[in-house]
């Protein structure tokens, strides 16, 4: 096999195939999908994320939490992930057109964030996990993300509203408090917007008895 | 450096020995001759790749370092926003994928087809600023990581303002490797050629690629997935693997003086690997949010590069065969087989972990990360050391100064990646397996895999040690390289060796 | 020691330092070389012949089986279900139940009231063995769940707590954390009734509707205290509701509008009387 030009043809020959096959044909299936309304409530799904949320996203993105959790529900059956209470239904592609960078994910040193907003919507409960995520979940190893509050003096007018409650090894010297950032603000606002189980024609949520 | 006085003097010097000097006939010395023109002709560029490629492992050895005791003790140097473990991470996989890897294997890309086209290096220019472009292209990614702008793709995550300039760095290379083809003296084709050629274009393509469609004018939704794991996972099976082979092809027959055993395997085997490698990228997303159709094409892929690694494995067996005594002398041999061998298994066990029922339980553990680094660090750095072995000598004109530090490298890294892979595969493996039953706690599934993250720091504490004794004998040979050539006294001991005893020196 | 090669004048070639004029001269390693490696001409093994054919059979029908017709919405390998295998009877008809409560309650209650439902000091009170978790219905921890709970509670008569613990963190509404549906709240109970030692019955979905439906319009932020759970009765299979001593006309109106439509109806036409 010494002539060159077949050898050539035959490089790029084999890599078109699967450029066409697994980039080129399902952006052109998958490329431009739009969102879905529900014919009975006229919900539309996915819903926008606000603007505080989209920020959120992009300081999740530059933290690189997708390292360590995942964004992406398995079909039921299929590994734990729907008994676990991490989603009610498998994700689908419609789910992630509103990310900027889809950031499904590979490992689960920690556990799934499709539908953390769903799961557990109290900000109160997140910021302390971001602060020190032993405080939260002990025996964790997610580390602390203390850079992303600061620690001041009380004022004169008293604690700060949106000081968080910490107690024991966790709390700050006397006279002090910790108050989130506005990165931690934004990365709070789009942990809570994660929610994935709308109802779509391609992945219907499992029908529940009405509450 | 070669200059043209030089290159004319060499010619003429050759035209005056009998016969054509580089295939066929010709005396010996005149053969020999040849090679070392070619050598030294490659010197300084290759030496350029090389060394920054070892002092990018250094770095990407310390943040990998810094990276696994964060895993089993968060709160190691936790304080430092720029040091998060996802940094970290990110700047260990970037520097010893581009700044490492990459580098080495442009440089024994260079020095192989230099050799097996028997021309002397053309245009070192485009060479050496090819490799400019690169290390700028890499610290500017690296420390855009660092600062917190990494674009969170896997495999892509320098920066916008990074990867253009490395790009260009290996379009250059691309050029360089088309025009040394074409102005080639050896007709005949080896295959180390083929894979050489095909790498160094597939690259540039899913670089290109991958940079539009994911950075520049970011495609909607989960088609960035699908083109970030075609890019991906080409990037291991279209760049790194065939330059892997084309090492193991070309240093196995040459150091034990035997023909590859069969053209025809070595045909299929390229082939096949060119048809199906490019299409496993989906198997890194089984259960994930894309069509059936596209998830289960790759899992077809997968299975289907049992033909090309399997094909492949019988070639370099069957070659070997019979000389496995050799690896007592040869260090090149050490590594290229320890390399090849760990590319069968890697592939081995990439097939079964595509296939759905096995991702099921492997997906998202540790387990992924393991067969990462049976296939980057057991297979493709192995066979990057072993070549560096027998290409260093050759192109400073000098011997290895201590063969205690090449036994020092060559079993700390054996020994080490061993350690490194075998638990974490097992323990990956058992932590799908508590992940998949819902009744055991996330946090107990955690608390499990602390002892074997542990396991995996002292693996990498011996991993290092054997990259620094590595280097300190790579710079000890460059100290070499400016005092006067000795010619070395060859030990009766060591008939065959590839390596000469320090204290044998006169 | 004398070296057998001296440099040579190395300013007018610009050679390399080192180099030597005499070509032959050649450094040790290219000398010591191999030949470059050439090809041999084995011809394939017939098993690798067959291995391929084999490997190319097994992959046009798993493509064929598996790919949901190539269709951009179509995310199972099996379009028509996948194949489920026959599930064995279960001993205790409510395993799957119980299961599912235990994942559940693992998930998200163990963290405070402990795997083994023992509490902790300062945290939460423990549920192995209280009388709120014993009574005849689930009604009561029904509202605690759905909307959470807030004030000293009193468990076993005589240990008190208080859930606006030490951190001043109150036990919020854990319903959307549990699954957010009847079903995942009866399981929820089921489990926690039945385990450690606790003797309550089983909870239905049905029962949760019940119970939840006087209260469906209530704030998922509205925390009950001890004394308005206490208002409401704890009910049970077929328990009418049972008045606390020496009520108010107000508790006492509270009461009959905990009971269910049905009941309350009867109630209030016996008195109308």
């Amino acid at each position: 096999m010494s002539y060159g030009p077949l050898l050539f043809l035959g490089i790029l020959f084999t890599l078109a195939t699967s450029w066409v096959g697994l980039v080129l044909l399902p952006h052109r299936q998958m490329g431009a999908l739009g969102q879905h309304t529900d014919t009975n409530t006229a919900a539309i799904y996915p819903a926008d994320r606000s603007g505080e949320a989209q920020q959120g996203a992009e300081h999740y993105r530059s933290l690189g939490c997708v390292y360590c959790h995942t964004q992406q529900i398995r079909p039921e059956g299929y590994g734990s992930d729907i008994e676990r209470g991490w989603g009610r239904r498998r994700t689908v592609s419609r789910d992630y057109i509103h990310d900027k960078t889809v950031m499904l994910g590979t490992m689960r040193t920690g556990p799934d964030l499709t539908n953390i907003g769903e799961r557990q919507a109290d900000a109160a409960w997140h910021y302390r996990h971001l602060y020190n995520p032993q405080i939260t979940s002990p025996g964790s190893i997610m580390p602390p993300h203390a850079f992303l509050f600061d620690v001041r003096t009380i004022g004169q007018a008293g604690r700060s509203t949106n000081a968080l409650v910490l107690e024991g090894p966790f709390a700050p010297p006397a006279g002090q408090e910790v108050i989130p950032t506005r990165r931690a603000e934004q990365l709070v606002a789009y942990l809570r917007s994660l929610k994935s189980s709308g109802d779509l024609p391609e992945a219907p949520v499992k029908k529940e008895e009405a509450q | 450096m070669i200059n043209q006085s030089q290159t004319l003097q060499n010619k003429t010097l050759r035209a005056l020995l009998p016969g054509d000097a580089l295939t066929g006939g010709g005396t010996e010395g005149g053969k020999k001759a040849a090679l070392a023109e070619i050598d030294a002709s490659c010197r300084v560029p290759v030496l350029f790749f090389f060394l920054s490629g070892l002092a990018w492992l250094l770095a990407g050895t310390i943040l990998a370092l810094v990276a696994s005791i964060k895993l089993h003790t968060p709160g190691f140097l936790a304080s430092w926003e720029w040091l998060t473990f996802s940094n970290v991470r990110t700047a260990h996989l970037n520097t010893v994928v581009y700044g490492f890897a990459s580098q080495i294997s442009v440089g024994v890309t260079i020095w192989l087809m230099c050799r097996l086209c028997r021309i002397p290096l053309v245009a070192p220019g485009l060479i050496t600023v090819a490799n400019l472009f690169y290390n700028l292209g890499v610290t500017v990614g690296v420390g855009g990581i660092l600062i917190g702008d990494s674009t969170a793709i896997e495999w892509l995550e320098m920066p916008r303002y990074a990867t253009p300039i490395l790009f260009i760095s290996y379009a250059l290379i691309a050029v360089w490797t088309i025009v040394t083809f074409r102005l080639r003296a050896e007709r005949h084709l080896y295959v180390s050629q083929w894979y050489l050629l095909a790498a160094v274009l597939w690259f540039p393509w899913l670089y290109g690629t991958a940079q539009v469609m994911l950075l520049i004018e970011p495609v909607r939704g989960v088609v960035q997935a699908a083109v970030n794991w075609w890019f991906a996972h080409n990037v291991l099976g279209l760049w790194f693997t065939p330059i892997g082979l084309a090492s193991i092809y070309y240093f196995i027959p040459k150091v034990i003086g035997r023909p590859i055993h069969s053209y025809y395997l070595s045909v299929l085997g390229f082939w096949s690997l060119a048809l199906f490698y490019n299409w496993n990228g989906m198997h890194h997303l089984v259960g994930g949010p894309l069509p059936a159709w596209m998830i289960t094409v790759s899992i077809v892929a997968s299975v289907m590069m049992l033909i090309p690694v399997i094909t492949v494995a019988i070639n370099h067996h069957f070659t070997m065969v019979g000389h496995f005594g050799k690896l007592k002398y040869s260090p090149t041999l050490r590594f290229m087989v320890f390399g090849a061998v760990s590319y069968t298994l890697a592939s081995l066990q990439g097939v079964a972990s595509a296939v759905r029922s096995i991702s099921e339980v492997t997906h998202f553990t540790h387990h992924t990360i393991a067969h990462a680094h049976l296939g980057m660090y057991a297979f493709f750095t192995m066979v990057m050391f072993g070549a560096m072995y027998y290409i260093l000598p050759r192109i400073t004109q000098r011997e290895w100064p201590s063969n205690g530090l090449i036994s020092l490298h060559f079993w700390g890294v054996a020994l080490g990646i061993v350690l490194y892979v075998v638990p974490m595969s097992i323990m990956g493996f058992i932590q799908g397996t508590m992940l998949n039953d819902a009744a055991v706690r996330f946090l107990d599934v955690v608390q499990f895999t602390l002892p074997w993250l542990k396991l995996r720091t002292l693996a990498g504490l011996l991993l290092a040690a054997g990259h620094v004794a590595f280097v300190i004998n790579v710079g000890w040979l460059l100290v070499r390289m400016f005092e006067p050539y000795r010619k070395p006294v060859v030990s009766i001991l060591t008939g065959e060796a590839e390596t000469v005893a320090a204290a044998k020196l006169p | 020691m004398s070296n057998p090669q001296e440099t040579p004048n190395a300013s007018s070639s610009r050679l390399d330092r080192g180099e030597n004029h005499d070509v032959t001269e050649l450094h040790a390693a290219v000398l010591r070389e191999k030949p470059d490696p050439v090809e041999g001409f084995e011809p394939v093994n017939l098993w690798v012949v067959a291995g391929i054919a084999g490997l190319l059979f097994w992959g046009g029908s798993y493509l064929t089986q598996y790919s949901g017709r190539f269709e951009a919405m179509e995310f199972s390998e099996f379009p028509h279900g996948k194949p489920v295998p026959v599930a064995a009877v279960a001993a205790d008809p409510l395993a799957a139940v119980k299961r599912e409560g235990m994942i559940a309650y693992n998930t998200v209650c163990a963290l405070c009231h402990g795997e083994d439902g023992a509490g902790k000091a300062g945290v939460a009170p423990t549920l192995a063995g209280s009388d709120w978790v014993n009574a005849d219905g689930p009604n009561r921890l029904l509202r605690i769940v759905r909307h959470g709970l807030k004030g000293t509670v009193k468990v076993n008569k005589d240990v008190t707590w208080n859930p606006a613990n030490d951190a001043g963190i109150v036990m919020g509404s854990q319903w959307d954390a549990i699954g957010g549906t009847n079903e995942k709240l009866a399981a929820v109970l089921t489990y926690i009734r039945s385990s450690w030692g606790n003797t309550g019955a089983a909870v239905t979905p049905q029962m949760v509707a019940d119970g939840l439906a006087p209260v469906k319009d209530r704030s998922a932020d509205a925390n009950w205290t001890q004394e308005e759970l206490l208002q409401v009765p704890a009910g049970g299979a077929g328990a009418p509701a049972v008045a606390a001593a020496a009520a108010t006309p107000d508790q006492l109106k509270a009461q009959l509008q905990a009971l269910p439509a049905e009941q309350r109806q009867a109630i209030l036409k016996e008195l109308s009387k």
